[in-house]
């Protein structure tokens, strides 16, 4: 899977290094220009962030081509690898695009932030920096963030399994089945109709209640359910790609 | 003899439209065999069911006896008739790939005929010529020590040099031990490579016989057999 | 070594028949040794298995001979090599008759014809 991994990220990197390049170009200048001419604040930082989501939807897309193009090219179908391992390595290489943008967009926010008169006294709260809690968010983001990448893969393996025109439309209208079809299964498994794969369903409704509000999320009853739900699913998911991959996507 | 390739009764359809029908054959190891057959007439669509790259509709593929699938990719070498590298690679990249991917694939013998085909490492992929190409391909694909090779048209759309060159390369550096596919529509220039031929056409085998048996029993060379059959 | 192939015919024929020619001109010598069957292949670019086949058949004929671990060498039998010289000159002679029969030549004609032609190429 590293190895795959490897030529991912060999065939992608100037994208991706390039993509990168270009959104902190674009967010120092937006920064310059926004405070030189003294715009809104809250302008700049909608702006910014918008930039940032921007920036990782395009790099996700790009992983999520990467995954169709290598499905349907001799150099990857001929290996003798398990082909969960392609599936993995894609991932592997999404994990680290969003690690980059998220990684940029905090060195942005910290630097921003130590320059401008913000009270930024909620932060250091030390009860805020309570590492079970951040682990928590952060296991809980990645594996939200895993599994639409696993759905929208899937669908992606669907729509290549047809060998006919407009198979892509295969795919969406998949995703959006699965989707529904999750949705409708937790509402009756678990009468919480909030969640949706992937989507955090964590509900912060008052900012200075953050801290409380993360532990509470931290409480296993609330996860156990739903969590194995979304277990089920993406095992189903990662079983069936490999099947269609073995079985039905043609080249 | 144990087979090293065999189709029984194997049917295959795109849209509809039948690719394969009902084929059968076995090939024998040690063997050059022509897979000869007009475009279109099902020659990719056994070469790709032998990768394991597509399945059948019905009927069996097995090589060594075992159906086709992630194992049988592990002793089958198979040249496309469309790039095994990415567009992004230079040569030595490409060498690479294959080294970190195929455990029977042999560096030496992989430096020695690029060396022989006049490939230089640190070329681009995406610059190389149709010609230069389909030799880098065949260098990949050969140096693999493999049970059965799959050459799907290795000298179609080269010139006339080029395609001397990929002859040569195929007789210096292909394993005895194993057998060989080779597809084409090119019957004149290739036919002395080959032990036995297979004609295809519309999806069904309508001949496989060893060559010098055609020579003797017909009098005729593959060619002139070729465009007997095919009618042109 | 180069034959200029003519595909109509089982090509280890033509291969056998340029080896014998090239025994019975001299180009080998009784006793020296053969391209080994790969060498031969690549150099005439065709199935090596081809010529593995023209070699047993000449083996068969013991016009080669193979010895244990150091190749194939062309046999030291003078009278097999005088063997393939009568039967290429069979050959020749052969056809040559026939094409003069052809002509409307009759057999005696043909002797004379050939003697006066001997006759003539000794003058010059």
């Amino acid at each position: 899977m590293i190895k795959l991994l490897k030529y991912d990220w060999k065939r992608n990197s100037d994208g991706i290094l390039s993509t990168l390049a270009i959104l902190i170009i674009v967010q120092v200048v937006l920064t310059i220009v926004g405070l030189t001419r003294n715009w809104d604040e809250i302008v700049l930082v909608s702006l910014s962030a918008f930039l940032y989501s921007l920036t990782g939807i395009l790099l996700f897309i790009n992983c999520c081509r990467t995954f169709d193009h290598n499905i349907k090219s001799y150099s990857r179908r001929l290996l003798t690898l398990h082909p969960l391992n392609g599936v993995g390595a894609v991932i592997i290489l999404s994990w680290f695009v969003m690690m980059a943008v998220v990684v940029i967009a905090a060195i942005h926010f910290l630097i921003y932030a130590s320059y401008s008169d913000w009270d930024t006294s909620l932060l250091k709260q030390p009860e805020l920096w309570n590492i079970g809690a951040i682990m928590g968010i952060v296991l809980q983001t990645v594996w939200g963030y895993t599994c639409i990448m696993v759905a929208i893969l899937l669908s992606i393996t669907v729509a290549r399994s047809f060998r006919v025109k407009g198979s892509t439309w295969i795919g969406i209208l998949f995703f959006i089945i699965l989707q529904s079809v999750y949705s409708w299964l937790q509402y009756l498994l678990f009468h919480n109709n909030k969640a949706s794969i992937g989507v955090i369903s964590m509900d912060i409704t008052d900012s200075n209640d953050a801290s409380l509000s993360f532990f509470s999320n931290m409480n296993i009853n609330f996860l156990i359910g739903p969590f194995l739900m979304e277990l089920v699913f993406f095992i189903g998911s990662l079983y069936l790609m490999s099947y269609l991959l073995n079985k039905k996507v043609e080249i | 003899m144990e087979s090293v390739l065999q189709l029984t009764n194997v049917t295959k359809s795109y849209r509809g439209k039948k690719a394969l029908d009902n084929v059968s054959f076995t090939l024998s190891p040690g063997k050059i065999i022509g897979l000869l057959g007009s475009n279109g007439s099902g020659k990719s669509t056994i070469m790709k069911l032998a990768a394991g790259l597509i399945q059948p509709a019905s009927g069996t593929v097995t090589i060594g006896g075992q159906l086709v699938g992630r194992e049988t990719r592990a002793v089958t070498s198979f040249m496309p008739d469309q790039p095994l590298t990415e567009s992004w690679m230079r040569v030595e990249n490409a060498i690479q790939y294959y080294n970190d991917f195929f455990t029977d694939f042999d560096a030496a013998k992989a430096n020695e005929m690029l060396t022989f085909m006049k490939l230089n490492k640190t070329d681009r992929i995406s610059t190389l010529s149709k010609g230069m190409n389909e030799r880098l391909q065949l260098t990949l694909t050969l140096s693999r020590n493999a049970k059965l090779y799959l050459l799907d048209e290795p000298i179609g759309g080269v010139d006339p040099v080029a395609r001397a060159k990929i002859l040569d390369a195929i007789v210096n550096y292909y394993n005895e031990e194993s057998s060989m596919l080779v597809s084409t529509h090119l019957v004149h220039d290739i036919e002395r490579i080959f032990d036995e031929v297979i004609f295809i056409r519309e999806g069904k085998i309508v001949l496989q016989d060893e060559v010098e048996n055609i020579r003797i029993t017909h009098g005729k060379s593959i060619d002139e057999m070729f465009k007997g059959v095919f009618g042109e | 070594m180069s034959i200029e192939f003519d595909n109509n015919m089982p090509i280890y024929i033509q291969i056998m028949n340029y080896i014998k020619k090239e025994i019975v001109i001299g180009n080998l010598k009784a006793g020296d040794k053969i391209p080994a069957v790969r060498e031969l292949a690549l150099e005439l670019q065709i199935n090596p298995n081809t010529v593995q086949r023209t070699f047993q058949e000449l083996e068969r004929d013991g016009i080669v001979e193979t010895k244990r671990g150091l190749g194939r060498y062309v046999t030291s039998e003078e009278s097999k090599i005088m063997e393939i010289k009568k039967e290429m000159a069979g050959d020749l002679l052969g056809r040559f008759i026939q094409g003069m029969q052809e002509l409307g030549f009759a057999n005696n004609d043909i002797v004379t014809i050939v003697a006066q032609a001997v006759n003539e190429e000794d003058k010059e």
